[in-house]
Formats: structure tokens, C-alpha cells, sequence
């Protein structure tokens, strides 16, 4: 992201060239980047570097060489540690929310980090800020569906549970920024985006900044304004999720967010009979497939996902097979069909 | 007896011991992580009292009792260090990071031997699955039970049991300097090389492999459970329960005795004092350079709190290896090094001085106060631990005021857990403190050793109690006030 995409008076976090060193190989090699608040998600695939790099902001580890400011974050009247070097702007960045008695910032770590000695309702009542009715705890607990488990410790409960819990403590600190590693993670799909709605409008009505890691590209595109795609230890993008999603830089960004059909100049001329200067994209549901007896286009096979199919054509003028993506209403091609394919609002 | 022989017998003895361990570690460390809550506190309490009770005391109950019957009074210390040393092997068993090779690896090894395989390449496939799996994994636990019962010097000093710790106490005992004692020390310290090596060899290489999970828990049901709980009850009685009823006949009366006794009394409580300070200030550098050891440098990818070389930086491997060794050498080989350097070279000037017995005793224990510090790494290193942190910094002082709290159960109980029981140990220390106790120190335990010998009295037995409890006491009220003043702190 740079400071253009984002006024600093809105930024959360500036990471200046942050290298953190790993077994082997670095987990962060050089990471410039800004954080803004809003909610922004951390994606890249395993190994990426996603979880080193929310343990930097969360100041569980501390950067092997650069610099890693934070604006309001960490600094509180009772910090026992030196706060991380202030950004060089001339206004005070704007944190979410007004009260100064809120926390700064909390965590739901990849391990839960869950208190082995306390409770479940335990855990909420200890972090809710002074004058929060513990009835908010009871409604959290209900929300999640821990009620039932409000007695139990971290070790009665199952992976999905402490996962649960761990997002349901963070809301309950209502603290100004929440920091989660593939939160809800190990929650079963279906009550997942149950959760989720709570997640969000917890942090709608407390504007509250969020900061996650997932693997989700439904996560993203439903919850996250901004997103950061790692690679290999390093940003490959930062940038609004529309910008990603829409007008990817790159076939291998765009997978970041889901299937995408990508057709170089060439490959656009022969499929779509588009006359492009560069690579067309688009996303399954900008993707029509229409059967045209007179295509030279054929279907070799067809596989319907539930929201997407994915379909292996070939062409009687002799090109070679290509593999694309569309979102039909009914699942009725077949191998043999013949198509045409068209596209709606190409960039 | 020669030193050869006792050293044979050591040998074997520690040897047979350290095998047979090994299953009964993974049975006990498999079935602490098979329950939760009050059983896991349960089995955790009755697990660790064969290993926690003084063996000073074990010892004095069975000293005199199978004597006159040599062959019953080895098998009987036999099976007393053996359901001493289990608990130390269950406890490195439940931190070791599963092997390379994993249950389900090698079970899909076997799937694909061809059934017209002959019998001997299904062996070899089978024995260098086993090596590379669970005989790895066992080479740290065996290694650390073998050096346990091999460095063990009370339980058969007191029963009359052949041992090469008993023959080198009592050369350096009747020997006029040091040096003497010290010139038959290379073999057993041969011996002990010979299995340490090895085992820190495979330590070192052990790193958690991306793909390693652990293996699946099963739940404590059944034979297993009936097995295991079994163990557990015979092993606390055998250790802790039998010696406390032995002793305990005439201890009353013997109470009486000592208290009518004034100056014998007031001379007790002053060995008990020097004894409980010297080991307190022991425990202390120990804890400390413990810490030091692991302290997190900058990045550290603690887990869930297992044995894993990966987990501290490759460059500051060597310098704590080399800090730990003597521990790992024994309290009576430590001891007589420190003795000669004490004695031998210009640091004689303050040989009269606790100094000596207190870099002993924390170096003796050092190996322990790591391995205790890691056991509770994943708790105090943790991401709940940064997140007490994050709340004891809060704006709010209510919040912090928990953030407070949650700091002392997840940081400091621990530490002071891991304090507490270092200076205990080192309190009951016998070799060390007889060696290098200042004039007018000796330390309580080390003067009740030298009467236990003769007889059991009911005297020597309210004596033994007051000796070895009132450390105890002292312990859990300093635990008291800390954790109270924490609480002040929170308010």
C-alpha cells in the first residue's frame, strides 16, 4: 500500500524494509509496508510469511533488521516496554475509536493463546474493559455458542472450540485494533459465517480496525477492504481488495482471490474474439458460456464446484486445450457441447 | 571391592534399569496426555512423588530392613530407583518432538512391503523404520535414566548396595587431598561420555520436521487406564507411603525427645538454616543462568513448550551445552572438580566459603532447571503470555490490574515453581555439601546421613521429619507471601 492509496492519518502500522530471519531462510525478507485501519487481510500461501508478519505487528517478536512503527498502537500511559518509534507525521494518526481507556490492540494468535487456568467465561470477563456489563461476556458466549461451556478450561474444549474463543475474547477487550491469525479456522463451514457476522459488526459498531490472516478468499472479499499478498517472505501486493479481485497485476496475484480466466493478447483474440493490447482477465462470473452450434469451440469436460464449473475446451481450429471458469445458474453443459464465450465489462 | 567391579555392577545395573524405563515412560507420558483437568492433576501428583520424595528418606526406612539378605536388598533397590527414575523419563518422553518416523509413517511402510518379500529385507525395512522412529526417540529418555541411576549416591549408600559412587565417596572420604579421589574418576566419567554424547548428538539433531505432527492421543480407557493408575498406586506407596509409616512408628515420641533437648535442637535448625540458604542461593544462580539459557533471542518460534534444537539460535548451542555438561556428570563428579579447583589454584582463599558448595550445587542442577524451564516454555513464552502482557500494559487500571495477575499465573508461578524445587534438591544434596561445606555449614541432611547408618530411632526419625520438612514449609510461605503481594500489586 502506499501513502497514496492511504492518507497517514489513517495508518496503523509502517513497516520500513523488516527482515526476520527463519531456519534456513528469512520469514520476512524486506518487507516495506503500511497498515491502514479498516479491516485488511494478510493472504499468501503457507509458508509465506503471514504469521511472522502479524507477530511483528503484535510485538511478539521484534524484526531482525528495520523498522516496524506503530501509530497509537502500543503507546498507553502504563507501557512497561518503550513504545515502537512513532510515525514521522505531522498529524496524530487517527485509531479507530475515541476512548482512551480502551485497549490499544489484541490478538487471537494461531495457537489460541488461550489461559490454561482460567475458565471460558473467565477468559472474557478478565480483558472486558471497566464498566462493561459481564452480561456482555453471557451475550458473547451465547453468540458463539460457548455458553454451554462458560465452566470448562482451554483443555476440555475442541479445536474449534478454543478457536471460538479466542475470537470471542478479542471482542470482548474491545480494543481499538484486533490482530487475528486465521481466525475461526478450524470452525465448521457452516456456522463459520454465523461467526463471522458477529466479528463484523462488532467491529462496526465500536470501530474497531482488524488485521487477519486467512487463507479464505471468501474471508477477503467478504470482510477486508484492504489486502497484503505475501510470497516467499515478501509483499507481492498491497493494495484495495477491489483492485486485486478486478484488475489483478498478475495471474499468480489473481488465484490469491479465487479462480480467474487469464488470456494473453493472443489467447483473447482466439477464445473471446477480443482485440486486447495486454492480457485480459476475468473473474468466473464475468465469463458467460453460451452453446453455439456453429463454435468451433468444444467441451472435452465439465466440472460444477457448487458456485463455480470449470471447463476443459478444446478448438477445431487446433489450439491447444484450455481450462476456464464460469458460474452457471444450472450446471447443463456437456462434453461435446458446443460453446461461445463472452465476456461482460472487460478493462 | 575394586572400583572395576562396582563400576560393572553400575553399569549393568543402571543399564537394565534404563530399559526397562523407557516403556513405563511412554505408557505414564502417553497417558498424561491422554486426560484433562483433576485427572491430568491426579496423575501428574501421584506420578511425580517417587521422584520428588527425598531419598534421604526412602533410604532410612529401607536401609536396615533386607541387609542381612543381599540378593532381595539389590532387587529391592533396584525396583525403588527404578519407580524413582520413571518419572524423569515420562517427563522428557512428554517433551521430546515426535519422531521422524511417526507410527502412521511406518505402518504405510509396511503396506508397501510385497507380500513375496523375504523375511529378512521385511526386517531390515521394519528395523530401520523402527530406528529412525520410536528407538530415536527413546535414545534421549534412556540416556537421561541411565545417568539418573548411575549418579545416584544416597539410596545405596544407606541400603549397602554395590556402587561406584559409594566407592569413590568413601576414597575421597578417606583420601588426605582431593586429587587423589580424582585420579579414578576417568572411567566412570568414561562411562558417562560414552552415554551422553550420543544422546546429545540425537538431541541436537532433533528439529520438528514441517509435515511431524504429533501422534494421536488416545483416551485413557480400559486395561490401559487400570495399568496405569495401578503403577501410579503402587509406585507412591512403595516410594513415599511405606517410608513415612516406617519411620513414622515412635516419631511422636522421638518429637518429645528432641524438644526436651534444646541444644541439640537449636543445633538441628541451625544445619537446617545453613542448608535451606545455601541451597536457596543455588537455586537462585541456577534459575537465573537457566533463564538466561533460554531466553528467547530475538525470534523465537516457541511451540508447545517441546525439545526442539530449531528452537534457539544454532550459535549459542555450544556455549549452553558446555554450561550444562557437569550437571549432567552428577553432584559427586561436580563435586570433586570443584573441590580441586577450590583447593589447588589461588581461588583457595575463599575455599572456606559457601561459594564452592553453592557453584556445585548450581551446576549440578543446572540440567534440571532447563529442562523444567522448558517444560512450562509454552506457557511462559507463549501468545497467552504476550497477551497478559498486552493487557497489564492497558490504559485502564482495573484491566491491567488482571493483566497483573495473569502474569503471575503464566510467568512468574512457574518461575518460582521452577526456584522452589531447585532449592530443595539442592538443599538435600549429600555429596557435594559433605565435600564443600564451610567450617561450622554442614548442612542437615548431610549430618542425619552420617547417623543413619548405625540405627533407626525414633530421635533420628523426628529429626530425619523436622530435617527434611521444614525446608518444605519455609518454601510454600515464601510462595504465599510472593503470590500476595502480586495480588497487592493488582489492587
Amino acid at each position: 500500500m502506499n501513502d497514496s492509496d492511504h492518507t497517514v492519518s489513517n495508518l496503523l502500522w509502517r513497516l520500513h524494509d523488516v527482515t526476520l530471519r527463519g531456519v534456513g531462510r528469512a520469514r520476512l525478507d524486506g518487507v516495506s509496508l503500511n497498515i491502514a485501519s479498516g479491516t485488511t487481510a494478510v493472504i499468501g500461501y503457507s509458508g509465506a510469511g503471514k504469521t511472522s508478519l502479524l507477530k511483528l505487528l503484535v510485538r511478539f517478536e521484534r524484526p531482525d533488521a528495520g523498522r516496524v512503527e506503530s501509530s497509537g498502537v502500543f503507546e498507553s500511559p502504563r507501557a512497561r516496554i518503550p513504545p515502537a518509534p512513532p510515525l514521522d507525521v505531522g498529524e496524530k494518526p487517527r485509531v479507530a475509536g475515541g476512548n482512551d481507556a480502551r485497549l490499544p490492540l489484541f490478538w487471537v494468535p494461531q495457537t489460541d493463546g488461550l489461559w490454561p487456568h482460567l475458565s471460558v467465561f473467565e477468559h472474557l470477563t478478565t480483558v472486558l474493559p471497566p464498566g462493561v456489563n459481564a452480561n456482555a461476556a453471557k451475550e458473547l458466549l451465547t453468540a458463539f455458542d460457548l455458553l454451554a461451556l462458560r465452566d470448562a478450561r482451554p483443555d476440555r474444549l475442541s479445536q474449534g472450540e478454543r478457536s471460538r474463543l479466542a475470537v470471542a475474547r478479542a471482542l470482548a477487550s474491545h480494543a481499538k485494533v484486533l490482530v487475528m491469525d486465521e481466525p475461526l479456522v478450524h470452525v465448521d463451514p457452516a456456522r463459520a459465517g454465523t461467526y463471522w457476522n458477529v466479528v463484523r459488526d462488532h467491529c462496526r459498531t465500536t470501530a474497531t480496525s482488524l488485521v487477519i490472516a486467512t487463507h479464505s478468499p471468501e474471508v477477503v472479499l467478504r470482510e477486508a477492504e484492504h489486502v497484503v499478498c505475501l510470497s516467499g517472505g515478501c509483499v507481492a501486493f498491497a493494495g484495495d481488495v477491489p483492485t486485486l479481485y478486478d484488475r489483478p497485476p498478475s495471474r499468480e496475484l489473481a488465484r490469491f482471490l479465487g479462480p480467474i480466466n487469464w488470456f494473453t493478447p493472443d489467447e483473447a483474440t482466439w477464445w473471446l474474439g477480443v482485440t486486447s493490447a495486454g492480457d485480459v482477465s476475468c473473474r468466473p462470473e464475468r465469463l458467460s458460456v453460451v452453446r453455439d452450434d456453429a463454435s468451433p469451440l468444444v467441451i472435452r469436460s465439465s466440472r460444477f464446484a457448487g458456485s463455480v464449473a470449470e471447463i476443459e475446451l478444446s478448438d477445431d481450429r487446433g489450439a491447444p486445450p484450455m481450462t476456464i471458469f464460469h458460474r452457471p445458474a444450472i450446471d447443463d453443459l456437456r462434453p461435446g457441447d458446443r460453446v461461445t464465450l463472452r465476456v461482460s465489462d472487460v478493462d | 571391592m575394586s572400583l572395576a567391579t562396582a563400576l560393572c555392577w553400575s553399569c549393568v545395573r543402571c543399564l537394565a534399569i534404563a530399559l526397562l524405563v523407557w516403556p513405563l515412560s511412554r505408557l505414564l507420558s502417553e497417558a498424561w496426555d491422554a486426560t484433562r483437568g483433576s485427572t491430568r492433576r491426579g496423575l501428574l501428583a501421584l506420578l511425580f512423588v517417587p521422584f520428588l520424595f527425598p531419598e534421604l528418606w526412602v533410604g532410612y526406612a529401607y536401609a536396615l530392613w533386607l541387609i542381612q539378605h543381599p540378593v532381595w536388598n539389590e532387587l529391592l533397590f533396584d525396583l525403588l530407583l527404578l519407580l524413582k527414575l520413571v518419572p524423569a523419563g515420562a517427563v522428557v518422553a512428554h517433551l521430546s518432538p515426535p519422531p521422524p518416523m511417526s507410527a502412521q509413517a511406518i505402518h504405510c511402510r509396511r503396506l508397501a512391503i510385497r507380500s513375496d518379500a523375504r523375511w529378512s529385507s521385511r526386517f531390515a525395512v521394519q528395523l530401520g523404520c523402527h530406528v529412525r522412529g520410536p528407538l530415536r526417540a527413546a535414545v534421549p529418555a534412556v540416556a537421561l535414566v541411565f545417568l539418573l541411576a548411575f549418579q545416584d549416591y544416597e539410596l545405596p549408600s544407606l541400603m549397602g548396595i554395590k556402587s561406584w559412587t559409594v566407592w569413590m565417596f568413601d576414597a575421597q572420604a578417606g583420601a588426605r587431598d582431593a586429587t587423589t579421589a580424582l585420579h579414578h574418576i576417568g572411567w566412570p566419567l568414561a562411562c558417562e561420555l560414552a552415554v551422553l554424547l550420543p544422546a546429545l548428538a540425537v538431541t541436537l539433531s532433533n528439529s520438528v520436521q514441517p509435515t511431524a505432527m504429533a501422534e494421536p492421543v488416545w483416551p485413557l480407557t480400559g486395561l490401559r487406564s487400570a495399568i496405569v493408575w495401578s503403577y501410579l498406586v503402587v509406585s507412591a506407596t512403595l516410594t513415599a507411603a511405606i517410608p513415612i509409616a516406617i519411620t513414622g512408628r515412635g516419631m511422636f515420641a522421638g518429637f518429645g525427645q528432641l524438644f526436651r533437648n534444646q541444644s541439640q535442637l537449636a543445633s538441628l535448625l541451625s544445619n537446617i538454616a545453613s542448608g535451606f540458604v545455601i541451597g536457596a542461593l543455588a537455586a537462585g544462580l541456577t534459575c537465573g543462568v537457566a533463564g538466561r539459557l533460554l531466553t528467547p533471542n530475538p525470534s523465537p518460534p516457541w511451540g508447545e513448550g517441546k525439545i526442539d534444537a530449531a528452537m534457539l539460535p544454532r550459535r549459542r548451542a555450544g556455549v549452553r551445552w558446555l554450561l550444562m555438561l557437569p550437571g549432567c556428570l552428577g553432584s559427586l563428579v561436580v563435586g570433586l572438580l570443584v573441590l580441586v579447583l577450590f583447593q589447588r589454584t589461588p581461588l583457595f582463599v575463599v575455599y572456606d566459603t559457601p561459594l564452592p558448595l553453592v557453584i556445585a550445587l548450581a551446576a549440578w542442577l543446572l540440567p534440571r532447571g532447563v529442562l523444567m524451564l522448558l517444560l512450562w516454555s509454552g506457557i511462559r513464552h507463549g501468545a497467552g503470555s504476550h497477551l497478559a502482557d498486552i493487557i497489564h500494559r492497558a490504559p485502564s487500571a482495573p484491566v491491567a490490574a488482571k493483566g497483573i495477575d495473569l502474569m503471575w499465573h503464566l510467568r512468574h508461578r512457574p518461575a518460582w515453581f521452577c526456584w522452589m524445587l531447585v532449592s530443595y534438591w539442592a538443599y538435600l544434596d549429600l555429596t557435594s555439601a559433605a565435600m564443600l561445606a564451610p567450617t561450622g555449614m554442614a548442612s542437615a541432611p548431610v549430618r542425619l546421613y552420617d547417623l543413619m547408618h548405625f540405627s533407626r530411632t525414633s530421635l533420628l526419625s523426628a529429626q530425619t521429619c523436622l530435617t527434611l520438612l521444614v525446608p518444605v514449609v519455609l518454601l510454600w510461605i515464601g510462595f504465599g507471601v510472593r503470590r500476595q503481594v502480586v495480588r497487592w500489586l493488582a489492587v
